[in-house]
């Protein structure tokens, strides 16, 4: 647990800043581009 | 991954939000991040396990997302590089400054009810969202 809270810790927050960081201008322009691509 | 403006930053807040608790509830520690950094080079031995963990559980994350979506993580520079050097050495000496980060001050300061963390996130908020309007029409060619 010593170092298994703060890796699983650090794990989480870096997915969360990429999750949170989808909805910057340039993500989201790149997330609506690949989908309109994949349809 | 969600396409909304509102599922993914809450989504990702709670993420946030559960790291700095499970951190603290487990480990007695903040989820400050410059200050985990920064205590890599001062602290003692002793202390250096669980910030190596935690720097290695935010690599692990990176690579995880990146894995799994790949357009999550930007991979062209926004700016160029210099400014963005620049960019990370005024962060660096704000901070360390400041006694934290977003992390420290905003997620955990902020949830602690800190007086001083209030007073810190005012500012560089103040300071980012006006540094933010004047720097990226001039970098991104009127993008924003």
């Amino acid at each position: 647990v010593r170092l298994a809270a703060p890796l699983l810790s650090g794990l989480l927050f870096a997915v969360g800043l990429g999750v949170a960081g989808m909805t910057l201008p340039e993500n989201v322009l790149a997330f609506r581009t690949r989908a309109r691509t994949q349809r | 991954m969600p396409d909304s403006t509102i599922l993914a930053p809450l989504f990702g807040g709670v993420l946030i939000g559960t790291s700095a608790l499970l951190l603290l509830w487990l480990g007695g520690r903040i989820a400050g991040v410059s200050g985990i950094v920064g205590g890599l080079f001062a602290a003692p031995p002793n202390d250096r396990g669980w910030r190596l963990a935690f720097l290695a559980g935010l690599g692990l994350g990176g690579a995880a997302l990146l894995a799994f979506d790949p357009a999550a993580l930007p991979t062209e520079l926004p700016a160029p590089w210099p400014v963005i050097v620049l960019g990370g050495l005024l962060v660096g000496f704000g901070s360390r400054g400041a006694n934290g980060c977003t992390s420290g001050h905003g997620v955990c300061g902020l949830g602690r009810r800190s007086p001083r963390s209030l007073v810190a996130v005012l500012v560089f908020m103040t300071t980012g969202i006006f540094a933010a309007q004047v720097m990226r029409p001039l970098l991104m060619g009127g993008a924003s």
